[in-house]
């Protein structure tokens, strides 16, 4: 089991859009998908018609009394489960901060899952709080949407601070089989191929950002929809450009997390 | 719990949105073609996971994987997967790749029919439980699976209306109200999805074929009876294997088809007193014959599998240099497969599996000295005699003993070998595989010492070979280095020899074997 995490400080570039149809996109290639909607909007949630409803709230869901499958729905996609988000989860904070050790709540609680799925992607919203460093301390990489603009590099080299920052205070740098720090991989979300800013800010990305997710997610309208559909692009909008925008995001990110890295020797 | 998947079968047309709250239909009928895939010997089934690809008349494939209380997947697919290589990069190829290993998938069971999606749905729009109706089915079942040979049965689904319940994980409780719908309506219960339900219905085994040996076998009966027992499981697996080897689907078919000849020959090797003479010395050369044929096809087999892993310890130079070799390979063992076909195609051997499967029906016949005997004292002598020649072969060797000591040692091992896997069910199993497992080991260091021997030599010929075609120099001197492992493998095995031959000449491996024997014999 892999675990990705749409994260970053900003609010409104693209997370949950990402969260929803890379889910889709992978489960669509043969994996098996836990979508986790950590956001007490319940945005993930809305667009797979689920309804907003943590049993026994916030409180219960942390403790983790009964397991998270007890939380498990299943989408009508087939291969992505989700577990649901609903207002209560605005105190995840404090609840998190009851529990013995809550930054590693969140992977504790998806460990008796890891036979049953293939990837977790966890659907984060913006800013920095306990609940962060519970997503960074579960999961193998962070994908930062990056809208274009001439702060998006400013903004990659904050989240990179705070997570050199936060491997000093986080169980995992002592060899221990602690998590450890997620890798980040941005990509570059509503691209508007029009605007030049927009080609200068990403030449400069794919400059200076190794790890960057070469396949941009263009600005269309047909993505707006998904909150009046209800169901990742692929469902209404399979021949669209955006649709396979994430469906070539999905496949590089699947390269990554699942190809041997090319060994020297071979071919 | 009940099964994610259940199949109710109805005799009659029901109207199940009739009889459902918030059933709507979600695609109207049309047709499909739902073909349960697995490997020859059923790993998929084994590992309880299913694979079954859908193509519809509107000409798209989805292949869907599952399992029963697994997440399933559905995924777009371009034709029939055969192997890992074809599905996407991602877990899926993993997963499954480690179970296939060389092995295809290939159609277990298909079935035609017209399909209709209906589910129910809340008042978000969401599914609750999935129900997909069948009507107008038929179904194929694969050669091998199928016990009376008769192709189409259409009788058994002939009329027949097929719901199929999906539950969905959170909303069991929803599939149970539809669960209980259609069972008040005098359907038939069946877990699974269509084809496994079908496969139920119609008596075919999911298991698949395997090529371990599996007579089962009693030690009081009598050794003519236990040994033609063996002895026609074993023509049975060569049958089965024969279609596949000729029409080269994947390297184990060839696999399982040459060790059930060899065991065949051992056994018959074992059965001097219990069969009558003139049929097993006339099987016995037969059989030989028919192992010969495989040797070409089977050693070219091995080299273009290891090939890979053999090569990856080169840097890209000289692996890209080995191209041509690997080329040449690849060509001789195509080439090599078409002669072994020929062959098993042929009339002979057809007349020799025949004959010697109608003997081996033939209510009584007559037998060696031996013939009335207990089972369990023959195989008891059979065992013991041959441990004694090994130990004796094994202890006359010494450092400066030729190659072919060692491979009539690893003659001895095998013989003692396909004695404990033919008649593993009269063996007490857990001194059994305590003696298994040492005799594993003698085994792997005999067979290492000779594998990597003959691929020197047979590297060394095919350097010969190309350099009197005018090849590169660099792959003359790649191939140079490639004998170099093979002979160090060689070396290495030949080395490790005697410390092995010493741990297998043990108590207790003694110890082993006379609890064996003891049982037996009692
Ligand atoms: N490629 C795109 N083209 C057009 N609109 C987009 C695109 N991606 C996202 N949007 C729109 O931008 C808005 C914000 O997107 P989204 O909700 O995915 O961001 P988010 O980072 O999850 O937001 P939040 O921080 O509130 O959780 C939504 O209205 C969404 O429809
Ligand atoms: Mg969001």
């Amino acid at each position: 089991m892999r675990t990705i995490a749409l994260y970053s400080i900003k609010g409104g570039v693209g997370k949950t859009t990402a969260a929803v149809n890379l889910a889709d996109a992978a489960a669509r290639s043969g994996t098996r998908v836990l979508l986790w909607d950590l956001d007490a909007q319940g945005a993930a949630t809305y667009c797979f018609r689920i309804r907003p409803h943590v049993a026994g709230g916030v409180r219960d869901l942390v403790r983790g009394s009964d397991g998270l499958e007890r939380h498990v729905r299943a989408t009508d996609r087939t291969g992505i489960d989700l577990v649901p988000a609903d207002v209560t989860l605005r105190h995840l904070d404090l609840h998190l901060d009851r529990t013995k050790k809550p930054t590693r709540r969140i992977h504790r609680l998806l460990e008796p899952l890891r036979e049953r799925y293939d990837l977790v992607v966890l659907d984060c919203p913006p800013g920095v709080t306990l609940a962060t460093e519970s997503v960074f301390a579960a999961t193998d990489v962070l994908v930062v949407p990056t809208v274009p603009s001439t702060l998006s590099r400013r903004t990659l080299t904050q989240l990179t601070d705070l997570l050199d920052e936060l491997v000093g205070r986080l169980p995992g740098g002592d060899g221990s089989g602690h998590p450890r720090m997620p890798a980040v991989w941005p990509f570059v979300s509503m691209l508007d191929r029009r605007r030049s800013l927009h080609h200068a800010v990403v030449a400069e990305l794919i400059e200076h950002v190794p790890a960057l997710l070469p396949t941009p997610v263009p600005t269309a309208s047909v993505v707006e929809r998904i909150g009046v559909e209800r169901a990742p692009l692929a469902a209404y909008a399979p021949r669209h450009p955006a649709t396979a925008a994430f469906d070539e995001l999905w496949a590089e990110i699947a390269r990554r997390l699942w190809l041997p890295p090319p060994a020297a020797a071979t071919r | 719990m009940s099964a994610t998947v259940v199949t109710f079968v109805g005799s009659h047309h029901l109207e199940p949105e009739a009889s459902m709250d918030g059933l709507v239909e979600r695609n109207a009928a049309a047709p499909v073609t739902t073909v349960l895939l697995d490997t020859f010997d059923g790993r998929l089934h084994a590992a309880g996971l299913l694979a079954i690809v859908e193509e519809t008349g509107a000409g798209t494939t989805e292949l869907l994987v599952a399992g029963d209380g697994a997440v399933p997947v559905r995924l777009a697919v371009d034709a029939r997967p055969r192997t890992a290589a074809d599905l996407p990069v991602g877990p899926l190829p993993e997963r499954i790749g480690r179970l296939l290993d060389v092995r295809v998938l290939l159609p277990v069971l298909e079935v035609r029919s017209r399909r209709r999606r209906l589910a129910v749905v809340d008042d978000e729009g969401k599914e609750r439980v999935r129900v997909d109706v069948h009507v107008d089915v038929a179904v194929d079942v694969a050669g091998d699976r199928d016990d009376d040979g008769d192709a189409e049965h259409d009788d058994a689904a002939d009329g027949a209306v097929f719901f199929v319940v999906h539950a969905l994980v959170g909303y069991a409780a929803d599939a149970a109200r539809v669960r209980d719908a259609l069972g008040r309506h005098g359907t038939r219960r069946v877990d699974g999805e269509l084809p496994v339900a079908l496969a139920a219905l119609l008596d075919v085994d999911l298991r698949g074929i395997s090529g371990t040996p599996g007579a089962e076998l009693d030690r009081r009966q009598s050794a003519l009876s236990g040994f033609r027992a063996v002895l026609d499981d074993l023509a049975a697996t060569i049958d089965a294997n024969r279609p596949g080897t000729i029409d080269d689907l994947d390297p184990e078919f060839l696999h399982d088809l040459r060790v059930a000849v060899r065991r065949t020959r051992s056994i018959l090797g074992h059965a001097r007193h219990v069969l009558p003479g003139t049929v097993r010395d006339r099987a016995r050369s037969e059989f030989q014959e028919l192992g010969t044929i495989t040797s070409p096809a089977r050693d070219l087999d091995v080299q273009v599998l290891e090939w890979d892993d053999l090569v990856s310890t080169f840097d890209a130079e000289t692996a890209a240099a080995l191209d041509p070799v690997r080329d040449l390979l690849v060509r001789r063992r195509a080439e090599a497969h078409d002669v072994l076909a020929a062959e098993l195609s042929g009339t002979s051997c057809a007349e020799l599996l025949d004959r010697w499967r109608a003997w081996l029906d033939e209510p009584d016949v007559d037998g060696g000295t031996q013939a009335d005997d207990p089972l369990g004292e023959v195989v008891a002598d059979r065992i013991e005699r041959t441990q004694r020649r090994l130990l004796r072969d094994g202890r006359a060797i010494d450092d400066g003993s030729p190659a072919a000591a060692l491979h009539e040692l690893r003659k001895d091992a095998k013989k003692l070998r396909y004695l404990f896997e033919c008649f593993a069910s009269i063996l007490p199993a857990a001194p059994r595989k305590r003696f298994v497992t040492r005799l594993k080991r003698l085994q792997d260091v005999l067979g290492e010492h000779q594998d990597a021997g003959v691929h020197a030599a047979q590297l060394a010929s095919i350097a010969r070979e190309l350099h009197a075609s005018g090849v590169e120099a660099e792959t003359l001197v790649a191939i140079g280095r490639l004998v170099e492992l093979q002979e160090r493998r060689c070396t290495d095995a030949r080395a490790r020899f005697a410390d092995t031959f010493d741990e297998y000449d043990s108590d207790r491996t003694e110890a082993a074997l006379s609890k064996v024997l003891g049982k037996l014999r009692r």
